[in-house]
């Protein structure tokens, strides 16, 4: 009976818009410019943009400081537009110009945030196996008068030392809880809504936003569990135990850096959701899609032993 | 004979047969050979109608003696220079006399030989009939029952309480009161002083109970109110339905200007309103949410309510704040004869209702509730321990007391919830979700006099919407209470006044404290290694607000023709050391044009103080009650009304023609992707958006109130905006439910006294929806900021990382759905006495099983193309129903 068919596709009038350009890359001050140049595709027409099949290869891209233009970027053997001749510096604001053949030329401009001054500590806590059971204390002098953003990662490296060498058995992710839910917006969690909706919150990392601590120090307490374990080699005979090195991994980011990906994690909540209004990608690309955006970082590392 | 008055006679007599009498002036030219009066046009039965546009009065009563042959004596000075307006249909002579000779000066007196005589009206002597009109076999009084005196072509409506009060000149009147659903009564009268009188009606004349509605409805023309429809239980009860629920909301949806949510909600979207803007009211006392089931049924149980009444715009300055439309439903009060108890039993629910009297004619209650079982039923075929499910109930309670002829005192209760559990069977953990209504009002009615009614009610309701969840582990345990809701405690006092007959005066003022509680999380964790958590999460403290208004209206007949009703409300919203003060003006005026038509217009500016923080498009639990703050300031609109009505009582069929333009601000909407979260540090006001909407369009009501055959056909015919400067680049979009036509047919048949056949069809276009443009490449963001390799790698920039697709979407709901339509068949069967019934109900759901669009979802293609694809689902297919009622 054809009352059990609940599904029919849909026909769309046309294929959807026109190909535009779409530029990918982050300005980090001391890192050479690296520039991923592709172009969209409408909806309903074949073709997967993320493969290379999409990539831009005949563009014209030029970086312009303020209303000067620095460098042209090439392409190079991975297929992106790369210079390693100029430098982007914290502070200033760059502007990527991109055009191509039968595509409309494309700008982005965003200006490279400074990393202010970061600490971390670690202490031991007491309790039982199995539970979180160090304090990592990150601090973090935000500058008064501007809006910043902040992401943060933590990771775990293994690594036994002896004379002569270091050598690292094992770098993994590290969940952290931390209850400083008003500044923490989530980016990578244990998957499950339940833990997180509570007080605190855990994951692997997260961006911080300075509405309530703008101007001031601000220390983040992150919780974690040195029992965590990775893949790592055998224990090495007498070289003792290995020991731990914790990184956190702080980015100041830009703020259309942080919209970006803001947006970018709804969208992938949202898509699957029929009853959910779909949520657009922030983008700063005139004439285009993608993002290219000012990132400084900074990496903070505590030893403990494990 | 070109400019002269011309006249036209076409009376006949006896019931049933079609008799006009028509006075028509001005230009017309009629020959005057059609001027015809039958031979038997003075026997008392017959009955004419007039209709005139302004002729001397010597002419028309000329043409009145000729075509009546009453015999007539006036002295010829008394009428010279004077002039006549009336309109009447079917009366009798001596009323056709009283209405030609009305604002003349002029008055007949009938001496004891037959004959009429004309002579000076002395100063108007006036007397005033008030009371109440109730139930013949309940004694429950009839919420909005028409009173008319054609001859005056003056009437009214009894207000929320069941109270009347019209004033009449000192001479013989013909009072016709008539119901939605019941007989109407004739009563002839001549008041010497003011007169209390209580008319009791009758339930139509059925055999066996069934309905059939043949009372005769205040002519459109007649009033001034806009925008009004107007729907009995019994109307509801007959329509085929899914799953055989009555549903009173969902009959309402199939009026014009009402554009229902998904398919099987019943929201109310008014004239591109959102249902929180509709001011819903059980018996006074205002509700926040409205259904049960996630918005799938509503809350109002169909068995003891007598009407609703849906106001889409002309709002007079009684109702406030919302925007978009007032939903008035009455319950019965509880018989005061007898004892009464019926029920029904269905697929998903049963209901079960008793009523009757405390003291006989003094005092009655009450008593009714309902409960969906498809949680037992579950855990009662479930081969697994399942002890879990969902159930929603509510009951209705109320009680009344008449001290005397003019005091009264009623105490009404709902409460209603939904829930949903869960529970090991060891006790061990547990969770539900829950949320509902409580409404509780006292209030007394006193009628001061003859012209002066009034009424004082205490309120208190509460909406919640609560989250609870324990485990009990090893480790320890935890608990965790989440609450959200809204809380009013009102007083509010109203007096309606007919000083004369030109005016009809209510005033009154209405004082709300509401406490609000956008969300506020428990969490105790009492962990076996002794650390413990104990505390609460809440963005914000509970907002207190007063919400104070009064209000003055006055409905004015300045002329024959020309009417109004002009009000004034006052309002102010005080919270967080904010004060919204306004001051809302709103005007109704009819017109009576030519022919009976009556040309009527309103405008009026309402403000809403009280928001709903929603992302979903069914009324879900999770949509946050919100106040006004110091940020956010109240929604406000402007709307005007222009339309034609009139009701052509022959034949019963009331015919609606408006159009509407509403312009609203101050709309708020949650940001991008921001969404409902059990426990959130974020406050609600720094998630939303807010913006404008508009909406126009016109609306067709043609409707059949009386014969074997009832129904209605509705179009609609809109447009409906919104603008956000955060949305859609800022640039206007459609709302979701802006659909450009809507059309619904619906039809019943009396085929035997047991048996009644029903249809009804509706289409109406597809909804707006949000649809991918175009896909592009864009950085995985997972290993943002981390390092995938060992020693020397650099953290991932952007361009270096894996990549994927990204979607980027058009214009905000720039796709529409395809178009809906739907076959409902049903098939009623009522027997009985006057003692009681049996009633089944049964029908299909979806006749000719067509899949209406319920959502898209857009995914990957399954062929390789790596296209994209867009399917839409239906959940709806053709559902049989029946169901069953009884009342003994």
């Amino acid at each position: 009976m054809g009352g059990c068919d609940f599904q029919r596709s849909v026909t769309i009038n046309g294929s959807g818009a026109p190909p535009k350009l779409v530029l990918n890359s982050e300005i980090i001050p001391g890192r050479p410019w690296r520039v991923d140049v592709s172009r969209s595709v409408g909806s309903y027409q074949a073709g997967n943009p993320s493969d290379s099949t999409f990539t831009v290869t005949d563009a014209t891209v030029s970086i312009l400081h303020g209303d000067q233009e620095q460098s042209q970027l090439r392409l190079d053997s991975l297929r992106q537009y790369s210079a390693r001749q100029f430098l982007p510096e914290e502070g200033e604001q760059y502007t990527v110009r991109v055009s191509a053949p039968n595509l409309e030329t494309a700008t982005a401009t965003d200006r490279v945030p400074h990393m202010p001054p970061t600490t971390l500590s670690s202490d031991l806590l007491s309790g039982e196996q199995n539970q979180r059971n160090r304090l990592l204390q990150f601090t973090i002098d935000d500058p008064p008068g501007v809006d910043n953003y902040y992401h943060i990662a933590l990771q775990k490296r293994a690594f036994v030392r002896d004379s002569a060498s270091i050598d690292t058995i094992g770098l993994t992710d590290v969940y952290f809880e931390t209850s400083n839910r008003s500044i923490i917006e989530e980016m990578r969690n244990l998957g499950g809504l339940a833990e997180s909706e509570f007080n605190f919150y855990v994951g692997r990392s997260a961006i911080l936003t300075d509405v309530l601590f703008g101007g001031t120090r601000h220390t983040v307490r992150l919780r974690v569990n040195d029992q965590q374990s990775f893949l790592r080699s055998d224990p090495v005979p007498n070289d003792g135990f290995p020991r731990i090195e914790y990184r956190l991994y702080v980015s100041a980011l830009s703020e259309d850096l942080y919209q970006f990906l803001h947006t970018r994690r709804l969208q992938n909540r949202t898509e699957e959701n029929p009853f959910a209004e779909p949520v657009e990608v922030h983008s700063n690309v005139n004439g285009g899609y993608g993002i290219v955006a000012g990132r400084a970082t900074d990496t903070l590392r505590v030893e403990v032993e494990e | 004979m070109c400019n002269l008055p011309s006249l036209l006679f076409r009376p006949t007599r006896g019931v049933g047969s079609w008799g006009v009498l028509v006075v028509v002036f001005g230009l017309a030219v009629v020959p005057a050979g059609r001027a015809q009066a039958p031979s038997d046009t003075t026997q008392a039965s017959s009955r004419y109608t007039v209709e005139e546009t302004g002729t001397p009065l010597p002419d028309a009563l000329d043409q009145f003696v000729s075509t009546t042959g009453i015999d007539l004596i006036y002295a010829t000075k008394l009428v010279e220079g004077k002039t006549t307006r009336c309109h009447l249909e079917e009366a009798l002579p001596s009323e056709a006399l009283s209405c030609l000779l009305l604002g003349t000066g002029v008055m007949a007196q009938r001496r004891p030989s037959g004959r009429f005589v004309l002579v000076p009206r002395p100063d108007a002597t006036r007397h005033t009939l008030s009371g109440f009109v109730v139930d013949a076999e309940s004694g429950e009084t009839l919420v909005g029952a028409n009173l008319y005196v054609p001859a005056l072509q003056r009437g009214t409506a009894t207000n929320e309480h069941g109270f009347y009060s019209l004033t009449v000149p000192e001479e013989p009147v013909r009072l016709v009161v008539s119901y939605l659903g019941y007989e109407k009564k004739v009563r002839s009268l001549t008041l010497t002083s003011d007169r209390r009188l209580t008319v009791e009606l009758s339930p139509s004349a059925v055999q066996a109970g069934s309905l059939k509605v043949t009372a005769e409805q205040r002519p459109l023309q007649h009033t001034t109110r806009t925008s009004t429809v107007e729907v009995s239980a019994a109307e509801a009860k007959a329509m085929p339905t899914l799953l055989g629920q009555t549903d009173l909301l969902k009959t309402l949806q199939r009026m014009p200007g009402v554009q229902p949510g998904v398919e099987g909600s019943s929201g109310l979207y008014v004239r591109g309103g959102t249902p929180d803007q509709n001011l819903t009211l059980l018996d006074g006392a205002p509700l926040y949410n409205v259904s049960h089931v996630f918005g799938f049924v509503s809350i109002f149980n169909p068995d003891i309510v007598q009407n609703a009444q849906l106001t889409k715009g002309g709002f007079p300055a009684r109702y406030g704040g919302h925007l978009s439309s007032v939903v008035e439903v009455s319950v019965e009060d509880g018989n005061r004869k007898e004892f009464d108890v019926e029920g029904s039993l269905g697929v998903v629910a049963s209901r079960l209702t008793v009523q009757g009297p405390i003291v006989e004619d003094k005092t009655s209650f009450l008593l009714s509730g309902r409960r969906t079982y498809l949680d037992w039923l579950m855990r009662g075929l479930s081969k697994e321990d399942l002890d879990g499910g969902y159930y929603f109930y509510d009951v209705n309670a109320k009680l009344n007391h008449r001290f005397s002829s003019s005091d009264r005192l009623f105490f009404n209760l709902y409460t209603g919830d939904d829930r949903y559990y869960n529970r090991e069977d060891d006790g061990s953990s547990s969770s539900s979700y829950g949320w509902g209504n409580l409404t509780s009002t006292l209030r007394w009615n006193h009628v001061f006099g003859s012209r002066l009614f009034g009424s004082a009610t205490v309120r208190y309701s509460q909406y919640q919407f609560t989250v609870k969840a324990n485990d009990d582990m090893e480790r320890g345990t935890y608990v965790l209470d989440y609450r959200s809701g809204i809380r009013d405690l009102g007083l509010k006092v109203n007096f309606d006044y007919d000083p004369n007959p030109q005016h009809a005066v209510r005033t009154g003022v209405d004082v709300t404290h509401h406490r609000f509680q956008p969300g506020a999380t428990q969490y105790r964790n009492n962990s076996a290694s002794g650390a413990q958590l104990d505390t609460t999460i809440a963005p914000s403290d509970p907002v207190r607000a007063l919400d104070a208004s009064a209000y003055v209206e006055d409905n004015v007949e300045w002329t024959k023709h020309f009417r109004t009703n002009i009000g004034l409300r006052a309002s102010g919203f005080f919270v967080q050391g904010a004060s919204y003060l306004s001051l809302q003006p709103r005007l109704s005026a009819r017109y009576l044009l030519p022919r009976n038509w009556a040309l009527k217009g309103a405008y009026a500016w309402m403000r809403q103080p009280i928001h709903l923080l929603t992302n979903s498009s069914v009324g879900l639990p999770t949509d946050l009650w919100v106040s006004s703050t110091d940020e956010v300031p109240p929604e406000r609109s402007h709307q005007v009304t222009l339309g034609l009505s009139r009701s052509f009582q022959d034949v019963g069929v009331d015919v609606s023609l408006e159009g509407y333009g509403k312009l609203m601000h101050g709309l708020i909407e949650y940001e991008q992707g921001a969404a409902f979260r059990l426990s959130t540090d974020a406050e609600w006001k720094d998630q939303i958006e807010t913006g404008r909407g508009w909406s126009y369009g016109a609306e067709l009501l043609v409707r059949r109130t009386h014969g074997r055959t009832t129904g209605w056909l509705g179009y609609t015919l809109s447009w409906t905006r919104r603008q956000f400067d955060a949305l859609n680049d800022g640039a206007p979009f459609p709302f979701r439910y802006d659909r450009r036509h809507k059309l619904t047919l619906t039809a019943r048949h009396q085929l035997t006294d047991v048996t009644s056949l029903t249809a009804t069809w509706s289409y109406r276009s597809g909804i707006a929806v949000t649809l991918p443009q175009a896909r592009y490449r864009s950085p995985l963001i997972n290993g943002f900021g981390t390092r995938t390799a060992l020693e020397g790698a650099e953290d991932h920039p952007i361009s270096d990382a894996f990549f994927t697709i990204a979607r980027s979407y058009g214009e905000r709901n720039g796709h529409r759905m395809r178009p809906y339509h739907r076959l409902d068949l049903g098939a009623n069967f009522k027997w009985g006495n006057a003692e009681g019934f049996h009633a089944l109900k049964t029908g299909v759901y979806n006749a000719y099983n067509r899949k209406n669009p319920f959502f898209l979802v857009t995914d990957q293609s399954s062929n390789r193309e790596d296209t994209l694809q867009v399917r839409s689902i239906s959940v709806l297919p053709v559902v049989p129903y029946v169901s069953y009622r009884f009342k003994f």
